[in-house]
């Protein structure tokens, strides 16, 4: 069978036109047992992306993305616009809150098996849209141009710069390139902020709600997926609207934390005060500098291994993730058992899991360390 | 008999050092910028004005980094010739140095010799502690927590926006507990509501 017959085949049964119906889609249910919450999850994401989007907007009415002004337009929106503080402690918290639900989300998905056929394709693009959560976190963290964020991303753009190095010829080059169009021509400065902020506001936003169209849609139409112990459990619920109106209800929940989160504690107390004045290129780098908790899984590694070996690893691990769906099926097979009987996507699956916690914690350490607050 | 070793700069050890007939002029310049340079920095290496045990102490007590713009205005602290420092100020600028306008301090920095005094920094600059317990009855910034809190958490103590997060979490929900209780009310209603919603199609 040719390439070309086999991809049509595999499209045609991942999107089949009778359940594109309006009907299929209308209809649809969700199974119910004693782990359903994890259906949640994925609902919760999504919404934590349109507080994004909706505090995002709002932020953009008085944000200044120059050298010059972004600063004190941040620093203006928190302390004299009216709500200005609840908003964008808002966009902050809803963003770390983003990427817990979407951890979760994976994670619990991973464990009900929700990659394997005919859902490969909703885990892509789940995976897909991780990474550019991630990159709208990286490209959002140097909007209030302080120091914190300064420095940050230019370890962030040494690493992408590194990230090729290991690669024969021409492509070893290929890292440096890609920092060097994220930077501009100058170094960091106003042509960085410029291209930061159009991936944060216009591209990466573009592109994840393309990727999560296409994740819902599959979702619609291929159904829930059910975890191992719940598979004798056939109770169903409709989708429209009792399950929707728990959604709802979830939401809701979260919208009520995070707004009483951003009133009682703004994101910046968190911070120490050196690493959030305004960046000064004559300055000296003030020490303490580190990215954002959800990168400390990346974080805490390069500064204990060689960097080629974690920046590898990194790569290895993320194409893994993407093509887990079929590394989950073909991997048991070399030791002779089908993916079904084997246990070893389960247990890729918490090593994962246990592996990103654990450096999490230790990521956190470091950063204790280096500001002073425990032992090494 | 003792030799007397011959001036630094005597013509003769000059044309000794440069081997030529006559002291270039550039040579000269040089080393009299030289000379000053020693001098300058001397004088400015300890300044009246900069107190590092204070920065020292915050650092130790909150374990965060802190750096001399907790009360000057410059974060390399007033020696230099940046905003700020010895090296920019006009003459009367320079006469305002010990009293509460100092140009060189920060507004917290201004504000404790406003409240406590000049001497009172330089007298404790062996026990910060006691500047610090000085000030926990102010809150320049009002923010809710004490100056003097602040000092020891390593927070400014002239920015609202910085605050020991385990203190201040709890000032704010007080200043702010009528918000958060209509937030807390209007979601259970909303949760109570949908989730009744939900049981009524079923």
């Amino acid at each position: 069978m040719s390439v070309a017959r086999r991809c049509s085949e595999f499209l045609v049964s991942r999107f089949p036109l009778e359940k594109l119906s309006y009907e299929h889609l209308a209809n649809k249910t969700v199974p119910v047992h004693k782990a359903s919450w994890i259906y949640l999850l994925g609902g919760l994401t999504g919404f934590a992306f349109l507080v994004q989007v909706v505090t995002g907007i709002l932020l953009m009415l008085y944000y200044q993305p120059t050298v010059i002004g972004a600063y004190d337009s941040v620093r203006y929106i928190v302390q004299y616009v009216p709500g200005g503080s609840l908003i964008r402690n808002m966009h902050v918290w809803s963003s770390s809150a983003m990427v817990v639900f979407l951890f979760i989300h994976a994670i619990t998905n991973a464990f009900a098996r929700a990659y394997r056929k005919p859902r490969e394709l909703t885990w892509v693009t789940g995976a897909l849209s991780m990474f550019v959560v991630l990159g709208l976190a990286f490209s959002g963290y140097l909007l209030p141009w302080n120091n914190l964020a300064v420095y940050a991303t230019k370890v962030g753009l040494q690493i992408a710069e590194m990230s090729t190095l290991f690669l024969p010829g021409p492509l070893g080059g290929i890292g440096g390139q890609m920092a060097a169009l994220l930077t501009g021509p100058d170094g960091i400065g106003q042509e960085t902020l410029n291209r930061f902020y159009t991936l944060h506001i216009w591209i990466l936003p573009a592109l994840l709600i393309a990727l999560v169209s296409v994740h819902l849609l599959l979702v619609q139409i291929h159904g829930m997926s059910v975890p191992r112990f719940a598979e004798t459990s056939h109770k169903q619920e409709k989708f429209f609207f009792n399950f929707a109106l728990k959604d709802l209800s979830a939401w809701m929940i979260f919208l009520t934390l995070l707004v009483i989160l951003a009133v009682v504690l703004p994101y910046d107390y968190l911070q120490p005060y050196t690493l959030l004045k305004r960046y000064s290129p004559l300055a000296a780098a003030p020490s303490g500098i580190k990215p954002e908790w959800y990168f400390y899984f990346l974080y805490y590694p390069l500064e204990v291994l060689p960097k080629v070996v974690v920046i590898l690893g990194t790569m290895i691990f993320f194409a893994g993730v993407v093509a887990a769906p079929w590394l989950m099926e073909y991997v048991p097979r070399m030791w002779g058992k089908r993916g079904e009987e084997s246990k070893f996507p389960i247990v890729a699956t918490c090593v994962v899991a246990l592996v990103i916690v654990a450096l999490t914690l230790f990521g956190q350490n470091i950063v204790d360390v280096m500001r002073g607050t425990s032992a090494p | 008999m003792r030799h007397k070793s011959p001036h630094l700069y005597s013509p003769n050890r000059i044309r000794r050092v440069v081997g030529g007939e006559t002291p270039p002029l550039q040579f000269v310049i040089s080393r009299i910028i030289i000379m000053c340079a020693i001098v300058t920095a001397v004088l400015c290496a300890t300044p009246a004005w900069c107190f590092p045990p204070y920065a020292k102490w915050i650092s130790k007590q909150s374990k965060m980094q802190v750096d001399c713009s907790y009360c000057h205005m410059n974060s390399q602290g007033p020696t230099g010739s940046g905003v700020g420092q010895l090296g920019s100020l006009s003459e009367e600028q320079k006469t305002k140095l010990d009293t509460a306008d100092s140009p060189i301090l920060n507004s917290f920095g201004q504000s404790i010799i406003k409240r406590l005094g000049y001497q009172a920094v330089v007298d404790n600059v062996a026990d910060p502690a006691k500047l610090a317990d000085a000030l926990k009855s102010s809150d320049l910034d009002g923010d809710g927590i004490a100056d003097g809190v602040e000092m020891e958490h390593g927070t400014l103590a002239n920015d609202p926006e910085s605050a020991p997060w385990d203190l201040v979490w709890k000032v704010r929900l007080q200043r702010n507990i009528g918000f958060v209780l209509a937030i807390l009310v209007s979601g259970l209603l909303a949760f109570v509501g949908l989730i009744g919603l939900s049981k009524k199609l079923r």
